[in-house]
C-alpha cells in the first residue's frame, strides 16, 4: 500500500461514454436548460483553461450542486458564482448522463472532499482493504480507479451499502449486484483508492443514514407481512406502495421485500414527507388485509427490530416518527 | 374489472345464493314435499355439499401459497379440518339412508373429531404466526384450550355417568357427546380471539366463518344433549329447524369466507395507493 500525492482533479466515471464539447459559461447555461427540459440526471464536468475543474450535478433536470475545484480546494458554489470564477473563455465540457442515484453518490465525493486517504493498491488487495475499512467502521465513500474503469462504494460503519455501489466502464454505469460481481472479480494490477470520509453533520450524510434506516425498516415490515400472508399478497402490497410513490412523483419502488429508493431529495423535510407517505402506504394496505391493530403491531415490531442506533436516527426525525409510529 | 368490484359482486351473488339455498332447505324441512325418505336424504346430503364447498375453497386458498410459506401450513390444516367435516357429514348421511337409526357413535365421528385436531393445529400455527416466539403465553393459552376440550370432556363424562343414573350409552359415546360442545366452545373462543386480532381486516373472514360454524354446531350439540333435537325432518320442531338451518347456512358462510380469502390472494385487496397524499 503506497500513499500517493494529493489528487488535484477528480475524474469520476471517466471511462463511461459521454458527450464531449467545448464552450463558454453560456454554453453551460444552455446545457442546463436542456437538462431541465428533458428532466435529465447527469454530471457536467468542465475543465477551465486555467486548469481548474467545475462540476455540476443534476438530478431530474434540477441542479443539485455545483463545485469549483482548484488544485487544493473544492468549493460548493452557485451557478452565478461559477460563471464569475470562470473567465469565459472556451473550456472542455464533458456531459455524462447518470442514473440519479449515481449522481447522489457522486455528490458525496465533492461534498466530502478532500480525500482522507489516497492509496495505490493491487487489485487482489481490495478485499483486505475493504475489511480494514470495516474494522475501522468507516463512514463515507470510496472511489476506486483503475485503467478500465472506476467505482464508487458507499460505506456506513464500514459496511458496504449494496444499493449504493456504482461501477463505470466503457459499457456504462451499473449498480448494485452487477457492480459488486464485477468488483469481486477485479484482477487489475494497480488501483487508486480514495477515501472520502463522511461529514457526519452534513445534510447529505443525514439523508444517507435516514435512507438506509428506512430501507431496513421497510424490509422488516415487508418481511413480516410476507410471513403472515405469503408472497402473493406481498407482491400486491409492493405494487400498491410503488403506485402510491409514483402518484406522489417519488422515485421509490417496492419489489418483494426490498425498497429501491433512487429519489434525490433536496432537503431532509422532503425526505421525511416521502418516507411518511411510504410508511403510510404500507400501513393502509396492511390494515385492509390484516386489520389496523395487527398492521400497527407489525410496524412497531419492525421498528423495535432495528438496531438502537437506527431507532435513534428515526426518533431524531421527530415529525416523521410521531406521524408514523403514534 | 377492479378487484374490489369483483369481490363486491361475489359477495352479492353469494348472499343471494345462500338466501335461495336457505329458503329451499327450510321449505323441504318444513313441508316435506318429496315422497318417502327423500326429504331426509336431500337434507342430510346438503350438509355434505355445503361442507365440501368450504373444503374446496380452503384447498384453493392453500394452493395459493408456495411450498415453505408459513400460511400454507395454516391453510393446509384448515382445509384438512373442513375435509374431515365433509367426510363426517357424508358418512353420517350415508348411515342415515342405510340404517334405521344412526348410532350415537359411528364411523362418521372419527373424521369429525379428527377435524377438531386439524383446526386446533391451524389455530395454533396462525397464533404462532401472529405472535411469534415472543408470545409464549398465546401458545400456553391454546394448549389450555385443548386441555379444556379433552380433559373437560373426560370430567364431564365422569360427572354425567356418575350423576345421570342408568344410561344405554357407552363411556366412549358419552365422552364424544360431551367433547363436541366443549371443542366447539374452544373453537369459538379461539376464533373470537383471532377476530379481535384481525379486526376489520379481510384476513379474518375465514376465521369468522369458522366462528359462525362453531356457534351453530354448539346449538346443535345443546339440542341433541337436551333431547330436543329431532333426528328426522318428519319429527321436526321449530328449534330443530332453526338449529339445522343455521348449521347448513354456517357451512355455506364458511365456504363463502374461504372463497373470499382465495379471491383476496388471487387479486389482492382494493388498491389504497390513491388514498395516500
Amino acid at each position: 500500500m503506497i500513499n500517493v500525492e494529493k489528487i488535484t482533479m477528480i475524474d469520476l466515471f471517466s471511462n463511461v461514454p459521454a458527450n464531449y464539447d467545448s464552450g463558454s459559461p453560456a454554453y453551460l447555461r444552455a446545457l442546463l436548460n436542456i437538462s431541465k427540459q428533458d428532466l435529465l440526471s447527469s454530471m457536467i464536468d468542465v475543465r477551465t483553461p486555467d486548469g481548474d475543474q467545475v462540476v455540476l450535478l443534476l438530478a431530474d433536470g434540477q441542479l443539485l450542486s455545483a463545485y469549483y475545484l482548484t488544485g487544493t480546494t473544492c468549493t460548493s458554489s452557485t451557478l452565478v458564482e461559477l460563471e464569475g470564477m470562470w473567465s469565459g473563455s472556451s473550456a472542455k465540457v464533458r456531459s455524462l448522463p447518470l442514473p440519479r442515484e449515481a449522481v447522489r453518490s457522486a455528490q458525496y465525493v465533492f461534498a466530502w472532499y478532500p480525500a482522507r486517504q489516497a492509496l495505490m493498491i493491487q487489485g487482489s488487495a481490495l478485499p483486505s482493504n475493504l475489511a480494514s475499512f470495516a474494522a475501522q467502521k468507516t463512514c463515507g465513500v470510496l472511489h476506486l480507479k483503475w485503467t478500465g474503469g472506476d467505482a464508487l462504494i458507499t460505506l456506513l460503519d464500514g459496511v458496504q451499502v449494496n444499493a449504493e455501489i456504482f461501477l463505470g466502464t466503457i459499457t456504462g454505469v451499473v449498480s448494485g449486484a452487477a457492480a459488486i460481481r464485477h468488483l469481486q472479480r477485479l484482477q487489475e494490477g494497480a488501483i487508486s483508492l480514495s477515501v472520502y470520509e463522511a461529514q457526519t453533520t452534513s445534510l447529505l450524510f443525514q439523508q444517507l443514514l435516514l435512507r438506509h434506516v428506512i430501507a431496513d425498516l421497510m424490509r422488516n415490515i415487508l418481511g413480516r407481512y410476507s410471513q403472515m400472508v405469503g408472497s402473493g399478497l406481498l407482491n400486491a402490497l409492493s405494487g400498491d406502495i410503488s403506485n402510491a410513490m409514483r402518484l406522489n412523483n417519488l422515485h421509490i419502488q417496492a419489489l418483494g421485500e426490498v425498497i429501491y429508493n433512487t429519489h434525490v431529495f433536496l432537503s431532509l423535510e422532503d425526505a421525511n414527507r416521502a418516507y411518511f407517505l411510504l410508511i403510510k402506504a404500507s400501513q393502509l394496505h396492511m390494515a385492509r388485509v390484516l386489520g389496523a391493530s395487527l398492521a400497527q403491531t407489525i410496524q412497531n415490531d419492525a421498528l423495535n427490530a432495528l438496531a438502537p442506533t437506527a431507532q435513534a436516527i428515526l426518533r431524531e426525525q421527530t415529525q416523521l416518527y410521531t406521524l408514523a409510529f403514534h | 374489472m377492479s378487484s374490489s368490484h369483483a369481490t363486491s359482486r361475489f359477495f352479492l351473488y353469494s348472499l343471494i345464493g345462500i338466501a335461495i339455498a336457505t329458503i329451499v332447505y327450510a321449505l323441504v324441512y318444513q313441508f316435506l314435499p318429496l315422497p318417502g325418505s327423500w326429504n331426509d336424504t336431500i337434507l342430510n346430503f346438503s350438509y355434505s355439499v355445503a361442507a365440501g364447498l368450504g373444503a374446496l375453497a380452503a384447498t384453493l386458498v392453500w394452493k395459493q401459497f408456495q411450498p415453505g410459506e408459513m400460511p400454507r401450513r395454516v391453510w393446509g390444516f384448515f382445509a384438512l379440518g373442513l375435509w374431515g367435516w365433509t367426510l363426517g357429514e357424508t358418512l353420517w348421511a350415508i348411515f342415515a339412508v342405510t340404517m334405521d337409526e344412526v348410532p350415537d357413535l359411528s364411523l362418521a365421528d372419527l373424521p369429525w373429531v379428527g377435524a377438531y385436531v386439524f383446526f386446533a393445529i391451524s389455530f395454533f400455527l396462525q397464533f404462532r404466526l401472529i405472535y411469534g416466539v415472543r408470545r409464549a403465553a398465546e401458545r400456553k393459552w391454546l394448549i389450555f384450550g385443548l386441555c379444556v376440550s379433552v380433559l373437560g370432556a373426560l370430567l364431564g363424562t365422569l360427572l354425567m355417568r356418575g350423576l345421570g343414573g342408568e344410561t344405554e350409552q357407552t363411556w366412549l359415546e358419552t365422552y364424544v357427546a360431551v367433547f363436541y360442545p366443549l371443542a366447539d366452545l374452544v373453537l369459538v373462543i379461539a376464533a373470537v380471539k383471532l377476530w379481535r386480532v384481525f379486526g376489520r381486516g379481510m384476513w379474518g373472514r375465514a376465521w369468522i366463518g369458522l366462528l359462525v360454524m362453531a356457534i351453530a354446531d354448539l346449538l346443535y350439540s345443546f339440542l341433541t344433549f337436551s333431547g330436543l333435537y329431532a333426528q328426522s325432518a318428519s319429527d321436526g320442531n321449530p328449534l330443530s329447524l332453526l338449529a339445522d338451518t343455521l348449521y347448513f347456512d354456517s357451512y355455506l358462510l364458511l365456504a363463502v369466507a374461504c372463497y373470499a380469502q382465495y379471491l383476496l390472494l388471487r387479486h389482492g385487496p382494493p388498491a389504497t395507493a390513491a388514498e395516500i397524499e
